[in-house]
């Protein structure tokens, strides 16, 4: 076996458990994939965990997947930090379950905690100057297994891209530079069309009209005489829809852990 | 792989066009709310998916900058007196649900939906039709934090203030 670097050794002046987690994470990266992604997702939850307690404790939720967009939305998380926390959040799951991944796989998103680590130690000691250091990536046990690995880096260069695309597909802008170069142009347009409406005496719909029917209980709508066939209607339709689109991709990243599985085996035991 | 609409790797002109008016509203939509919140840009993406039915690729082509970049609001308010019915109402029903999510309309977005009713020619009753499914698509399209505090709030509670004077 070879040596095994101490990557997240800057852990220990922020917080003991985190860095336990990491190092074992680290451990098992070659021997053991599943269970390093395990332990990384165990990281990124109590990471989760304690930002939910200090900053937003009226949050009722224990999933991780919850706490992790409610933290993205509340702007606690940046984009970047909760792409990398959700991909350890995801492939923990499926480790979790069983579902076998190559060193490729763990190796990655060992290399995503490293970055979330730095960023978690710094913010949790706001003013802390945490010494940036490069992820060292622990040695393969033998040149023979490095090479194999090819497969499955091509494997998750495609994930990687492919998530990214579903991101950016899901987004109404795709990233912060496209937003500040919209944002304000649209106001500005949007400012303009608002005077021209107002000069030519174009009615402006009753937003307090509108904002009573939105604050409406749904349960109230659902069971209006008159309004709830239809919203029972809508709900079901809408429901369905958005099912769709949620198995479509629950089913790709089904399809990932297969792929995954595949090349996993095929390292460890020789399988085609 | 499962995918929605038409199959991966083709695109279906009508959608992608469908799918630029969408996203420069929605864009516009997000921009009058004076916020950018996270939550009310992936509502957008989820309703272009979901409901108005288009593939991931479609939304990728509708947003690609070369394509949309030269487009303005005006520009989309022209493609919107030409749609039919059913999708103008489509559009105006996610408009009214993106501002929701955040429960309150400011006068600027208030003008929007205004301007979108006004250029799809809709009556106040099919208005009225749209805000109904966008209240049901709001609770739908919400993260489960989001939508507890949606019921959890009944008419007339504590919302955060958007903007001064929302008429």
């Amino acid at each position: 076996m070879s040596d095994v670097p101490d990557n997240f050794a800057f852990l220990d002046g922020y917080d003991g458990r985190l860095a336990k987690l990491a190092r074992q994470a680290e451990g098992y990266v070659h021997t053991d994939p599943e269970s390093c992604l395990f332990k990384l997702r165990l990281l990124v939850e109590t990471m989760a965990q304690m930002m939910v307690r200090s900053s937003l404790p009226q949050l009722n939720s224990n999933d991780l997947g919850a706490m992790l967009s409610a933290l993205e939305r509340a702007q606690l998380l940046d984009r970047r930090q909760a792409d990398s926390m959700h991909a350890i959040r995801r492939d923990g799951n499926a480790a979790v379950h069983g579902i076998a991944a190559p060193t490729t796989t763990a190796m990655r998103r060992l290399r995503d905690a490293h970055g979330i680590s730095q960023w978690f130690a710094s913010m949790v000691k706001r003013g802390a100057r945490v010494a940036r250091q490069p992820f060292v990536m622990p040695d393969a046990p033998s040149p023979e297994a490095a090479a194999s690995q090819r497969e499955a880096d091509a494997l998750e260069d495609r994930i990687e891209i492919q998530r990214q695309r579903t991101r950016d597909a899901l987004l109404v802008f795709r990233d912060q530079s496209e937003l500040d170069l919209w944002v304000p142009r649209l106001r500005a347009e949007l400012e303009a069309l608002s005077e021209v409406a107002a000069t030519a005496g174009e009615t402006s719909i009753d937003a307090e009209t509108v904002e009573i029917m939105m604050m409406l209980e749904l349960e109230q709508l659902l069971e209006h005489p008159v309004l709830g066939t239809s919203a029972r209607g809508k709900q079901r339709e809408a429901t369905a829809a958005l099912s769709h689109v949620r198995r479509s991709l629950d089913a790709r990243e089904s399809d990932y852990a297969q792929q995954r599985e595949r090349i996993a085996r095929s390292l460890h035991h020789g399988e085609p | 792989m499962a995918e929605t609409g038409t199959p991966p790797g083709t695109l279906d002109e009508a959608h992608v066009a469908l799918g630029t008016v969408w996203f420069l509203v929605a864009r516009a939509m997000v921009a009058a709310g004076g916020e950018e919140a996270i939550h009310k840009q992936s509502a957008g993406g989820l309703y272009a998916q979901a409901v108005l039915g288009l593939t991931e690729d479609e939304c990728i082509a509708a947003k690609d900058p070369g394509h949309c970049a030269p487009l303005t609001l005006v520009d989309a308010v022209s493609m919107l007196e030409t749609m039919p019915l059913e999708s103008g109402e489509k559009l105006l029903t996610g408009l009214i649900m993106l501002s929701f999510m955040d429960r309150r309309m400011s006068p600027m977005e208030a003008r929007l939906v205004s301007i979108v009713a006004s250029a799809l020619d809709l009556t106040p009753k099919e208005v009225e039709e749209c805000c109904l499914s966008a209240r049901v698509l709001a609770d739908v399209l919400a993260p489960p934090g989001l939508r507890d505090r949606f019921r959890g709030q009944a008419l007339g509670g504590p919302g955060p203030a958007k903007g001064p004077g929302s008429s």
